[in-house]
């Protein structure tokens, strides 16, 4: 979901408003709008846009946006007169949204894009703007040297061995020439730490190919994923598994779990945006600080909600100033950083930390940044900072959208995703331009083959997969995770239409649906109630103020385990308190049951 | 009864954080532990084979897992079990005695090269150039050899049995300990081509790091074995003709110390019958099999490994005790396979004990092991004696060791078999009867006495017609017992023995099992 100011927030709950859109081009002196801002430089000369939609090909790993178009009145021949003095083609544009009474600082970024042409438009009293996605730049061709300073071609190969989403940003950072800023790394590191963790891909490549080929096909197809485009015109991932485990960066926020002496009792983390942690055994204070190693140039705050109440964290604190006993075990370089944040907290309690809002800097006013740490600038981790020594808790799929009958135009048709109970890996490649590959797996969804008596099939030719680093493992993961979506003939809804409260939903997004108008197949009942869905394709209709969506079956996310390992301290369950049997894992009996017949915690 | 996977298990370096308090408890990474253990079972593979100058080794196919290695993974060692030529089972009439040799597999490529000259007496004498020689190469496969990438060197950890019962917690303690053992697992055994080595000097310890994690092996975690390169001048980096007034060549001999130091001989006779040891002639290639020093001392016996499927760890499902015991039990066999005895210098006629392992008493059995020799000396004479004709062999049913070194005086002579060979002996639970090749027999021409001729084998050669998949048997036509059946280069698939019969063959029939249609191939019958 696109993170918003809190004011926003809050003013977009309302059904009935009348957004304000801003449209900025880099570098141009007007701000064109629908509403007369009174802002001086925005000028409310837009007359139409085109709806903007992007669609996720979500079983081949990619996305389009489509091109897309506004037309702005040309008042007085004022834009015919900046032609001479800037050039439109090739620079940065931007949509922001808003609503009438709302200060623009709290505004929603929507769309980041490329202008590609100005065409004249109604006569010539017009200019119709012609965007494009980022995306663009990866028609490039990549990887075009071998190892041994070759052109890469079968004599002279290519060889990539590393993580996947490694080979992913090296391929648009290193390869594209793509800035590390406009790659939403954090997510693409947190999957890497996260679910996908220890996953090894290796490519012998004799051929170069197309970024975008390549990126699709051979890095986010197998692993369950697709290319998108973000609103801040990041190239992003999304992934059928939703497991992350958020990156640390230098500048983003970290928090330490401490006693009262402000020793460590547990490693410390990085909460990111938005992250419920329990307070782990002997904590009875949560310590907040800035990740650097020199705090006094710092400058900036951020407001940090604990459980709902606002604490302020200043650029120049650290998150543990002490540096005695076992936080000895976590060095970093201390230059005059300022004490802690300290919240009280209770040990087995849960506690949101949630990012409000605010930036810090860590360089004398300079690259300003949320509790990400990201933002505009990725600095790289550093073993002098406390960060350094960070061990990252993973954030768990939840939605972040409720549709009802209040948000919906219509009713949605219900429908059923096209049947895939088979799906085929093929991996062991000798080059990556062939189609030479050692070892094919085919997994079947037993269920869905007896239920139906039909087939559907995926075929996905993996060149970088090896059954030797997991890859047959791997495939029945990915196999798994498709069956779970389009096994069952899973509900789907090709377009839902919202109202403008759902104009932050993203592709991947989760969200849950409740109606009385909307079937129930598996209980036979007409009606739906908090129903998990995934977001897919999306459509902004500027015009009418609607947000189309295709909305995917996501009802497995609420199925899997919630049992967390134990601590070390954990006792045998018939010693166990209710708690803890709540919350931990055990090991059971084969009959799946524990010594008291109790049943046992399941797998995540 | 042989161990084999019905999927191919890779490795996965998981990092411990994976596994701390208060993370979910995902199926998927506990599957991922279970994966590397069973990748750790099957890692390191040897396999064997009889070649002959111009052949190329072909890339195994495991019979565990139907695993395709590829050259990268593979690293050939070689013994010329037998000097002779492989049609003639003799050396090229009129050619005298050996002169010099030279013998190589070509890591890169896995070509097989053997050269031997012969010579006649006398100054003058004239000179012949063979591709003779019956070169045994093991293949030994090592899955990833070059490409896991590890972040850290992970350490063995003790796992109580008590923490693995019913009703127990799934604790950091725990998770974090599996994981690291089955990664332990997986590399705790390499096995290093150090580079050829000529007398006095020493194998560097910069041989012996792993290509996985840096890991720097010390002498003390390293057995060696030498592979004979050549008998001329080592410190050459080509083989050169020795000169005129060495003559023929006569006995070799070559040792390493426990800590690197080579040790090389090669001795001729001059034109006068006078033995001269050549400075610095003879060169080696060394290879190291190691284990790493952080293997406990002991362990309970391991020896249940049983795979698990692929899902089941999977979400949704239920941690039962006996999955993660069995999971332990994986582990522990895996740490344990293989296991190097040795090395051991043995005589003609020796039989190579059955090894305990020392840290789990695991008795292995002839069916288990697998014995990697290399001449050590091709002694033929006291004084050394030219040496026209050596071959040797080991009996893979009873562990006896037949080395054969003629001499040649007035006439061809094998009656001072005084030969030596290193053995490494590696042994893998849960093998089953090893498919290995012996070269023909020696043919000496009828001119020679027979009464001066010592124990030889003899091997009949026996066709597999194509198969049809599955069990069958094939007729050896001996009309009698063999004492030992091996399974020769085949085409187009695997073909092993059938798990019973043991051993896998009887006075009619062979048992064997092919992988799939078509197969062809051939088995040598020892009497």
């Amino acid at each position: 979901m696109i993170s918003v100011p809190a004011n926003f927030s809050s003013a977009n709950v309302a059904l009935l408003k009348a957004p304000i859109f801003l449209i900025t081009i880099a570098g141009y002196s007007r701000v064109f709008t629908n509403y007369a801002t009174g802002v001086g430089g925005q000028y409310d000369w837009l007359e139409a846009y085109d709806d903007l939609q992007i669609t996720i090909s979500e079983m081949d790993g990619g996305s389009d946006i489509q091109n897309w178009s506004f037309t702005v009145q040309d008042f007085q021949n004022l834009i015919t007169a900046d032609f001479p003095s800037f050039t439109f083609e090739g620079k940065s544009v931007t949509v922001m949204t808003g609503l009438v009474g709302m200060a623009q600082v709290d505004f929603a970024l929507l769309f980041t894009g490329v202008i590609d042409s100005v065409a004249s438009a109604n006569e010539n009293l017009s200019y119709q703007f012609n965007c494009i996605d980022n995306q663009q730049t990866l028609t490039q061709v990549i990887f075009g040297v071998a190892d041994d300073g070759f052109p890469t071609d079968s004599d002279h190969l290519r060889t990539l061995n590393g993580h996947p989403l490694d080979i992913l940003i090296a391929a648009l950072v290193d390869e594209a020439g793509i800035p590390a800023t406009a790659i939403n790394q954090a997510k693409i590191n947190g999957y890497r730490d996260g679910i996908f963790a220890g996953i090894q891909f290796k490519f012998e490549i004799d051929s170069p190919p197309a970024a975008k080929d390549f990126i699709e096909a051979q890095l986010l197809k197998p692993l369950g994923g697709y290319l998108w485009t973000n609103n801040k015109g990041q190239i992003d991932v999304n992934f059928f598994y939703k497991q992350v485990r958020p990156a640390v960066f230098s500048g983003c926020l970290i928090g330490a779990w401490t006693d009262s002496t402000g020793q460590l009792v547990r490693a410390p983390f990085a909460p990111g945006l938005d992250v419920t942690l329990k307070a782990p055994a002997g904590a009875t204070q949560l310590q907040l600080g800035v990740n650097d190693h020199f705090w006094t140039d710092n400058s900036g705050s951020w407001v940090i909600a604990v459980n709902g109440s606002n604490v302020t964290v200043n650029a120049d604190v650290a998150p543990w100033t002490f540096t005695g006993g076992i936080n000895s075990a976590y060095p970093f370089i201390d230059t005059s950083a300022a004490a802690p944040v300290v919240v009280a907290v209770t040990a087995g309690n849960l506690y949101r930390i949630q990012y409000i809002s605010g930036l810090v800097s860590l360089h004398l006013g300079a690259v300003f940044r949320d509790a990400n740490g990201i933002e505009p600038q990725t600095d790289p981790l550093v073993s002098s900072e406390p960060g350094w020594n960070a061990v990252q808790p993973f954030s768990l799929p939840a939605s972040v959208y409720s549709i009802n009958e209040d948000n919906m135009i219509v009713l949605p048709l219900a429908e059923q995703a096209d049947l895939i109970n088979t799906v085929t890996f093929r991996m062991d490649n000798t080059t990556g331009g062939s189609s030479d590959y050692a070892v094919e797996t085919t997994d079947e969804y037993a269920p869905s083959v007896a239920l139906y008596g039909q087939y559907g099939t995926q075929i996905i030719e993996a060149a970088g997969m090896r059954s030797g680093l997991q890859g047959v493992f791997l495939a029945e993961r990915i196999s798994s995770m498709i069956f779970r979506r389009y096994g069952s003939k899973n509900p789907m809804f090709t377009e839902i239409d919202l109202l403008w409260s759902a104009c932050l939903l993203e592709p991947g997004d989760i969200v849950d649906m409740s109606s009385a108008h909307v079937p129930d197949r598996i209980a036979g009942v007409m009606g739906i109630s908090g129903k998990l869905f995934e977001v897919f394709d999306r459509t902004w209709d500027f015009n009418d103020g609607l947000v189309k969506v295709r909305l995917l079956d996501a009802s497995y996310l609420a199925t899997a385990g919630t049992a967390l390992i134990a601590e070390n301290s954990v006792p045998v369950w018939t010693s166990a308190t209710s708690d803890e049997k709540a919350t931990y894992m055990f090991l059971c009996n084969t009959s799946d049951q524990q010594s008291d017949g109790s049943p046992a915690p399941k797998l995540d | 009864m042989s161990i084999t996977f019905t999927e191919i298990h890779g490795f996965s370096d998981l990092s411990d954080t994976l596994f701390d308090a208060d993370d979910p408890a995902f199926g998927d990474m506990v599957q991922t532990v279970a994966e590397n253990s069973e990748f750790a079972y099957a890692r390191l593979e040897i396999f064997q084979g009889m070649y002959v100058n111009g052949d190329t080794v072909p890339l195994p196919l495991s019979p565990i897992d139907g695993y395709q290695y590829s050259i990268d993974e593979c690293t050939f060692l070689w013994n010329p079990d037998i000097s002779t030529n492989q049609q003639t089972g003799w050396i090229q009439s009129g050619s005298g005695s050996l002169f010099f040799c030279e013998w190589n597999v070509d890591q890169a490529t896995g070509n097989v090269f053997s050269l031997e000259w012969y010579r006649n007496n006398g100054s003058g004498g004239s000179r012949t150039q063979t591709n003779d020689g019956q070169i045994r190469v093991y293949t030994i496969c090592q899955r990833q050899r070059r490409t896991i990438i590890l972040a850290a060197t992970p350490t063995w950890n003790s796992v109580s049995s008590g923490d693995m019962a019913v009703d127990e917690p799934f604790t950091q303690n725990l998770a974090q300990h599996l994981n690291d053992n089955a990664k332990f697992a997986a590399i705790a055994s390499e096995v290093f081509y150090c580079g050829e080595f000529y007398n006095g000097q020493t194998v560097g310890l910069g041989t012996l790091i792993s290509p996985l994690d840096g890991y720097a092996y010390s002498y003390a975690e390293a057995s060696f074995i030498a592979c004979w390169r050549w008998t001329t001048d080592g410190t050459q980096t080509m083989v050169v003709q020795p000169p005129e007034q060495f003559g023929q060549l006569g006995p070799f001999y070559s040792s390493i110390s426990p800590t690197g130091g080579i040790s090389v001989s090669v001795t001729t006779n001059d034109n006068d019958g006078n033995v001269t040891f050549p400075t610095n002639y003879g060169r080696v290639a060394v290879f190291a099999f190691c284990r790493r020093s952080g293997t406990p001392g002991s362990l309970a016996t391991s020896t249940s490994l049983a795979e698990f499927a692929l899902t089941n760890f999977a979400s949704g499902k239920t941690l039962r005790a006996a999955d993660v015991q069995q999971l332990d039990a994986n582990i522990r066999e895996a740490l344990l396979t293989p296991e190097f005895f040795g090395p051991t210098v043995y005589n003609n006629l020796d039989t190579i004990p059955v090894p305990t392992s020392p840290i789990d008493g695991h008795v292995y059995s002839r069916s288990e092991l697998q014995y990697i020799w290399c001449w050590s000396s091709t002694s033929n004479w006291t004084p050394n004696a030219r040496l026209p004709v050596f071959y040797g062999s080991i009996n893979y049913t009873t562990g006896e060791i037949f080395l054969n070194c003629w001499r040649l005086g007035s006439h061809y002579s094998d009656d001072h078999d005084n030969g030596q060979a290193t053995i490494i002996v590696v042994g893998r639970r849960g093998m089953g009867a090893i498919a290995t090749v012996i070269g023909t027999t020696t043919s000496p021409p009828s001119d020679v006495t027979t009464s001066t001729l010592g124990s030889g084998v003899s091997v009949s050669i026996v066709d597999i017609p194509p198969t049809t998949r599955g069990d069958f048997t094939l007729a050896h036509g001996l009309g009698t017992t063999p004492a030992l059946v091996t399974i020769g280069p085949m085409n187009n698939g695997l073909i092993r023995f059938q798990a019973s019969p043991n051993p896998p063959w009887d006075g009619t029939n062979v048992y064997l099992n092919a992988s799939a249609d078509g197969i062809t191939g051939i088995l040598g019958v020892v009497l």
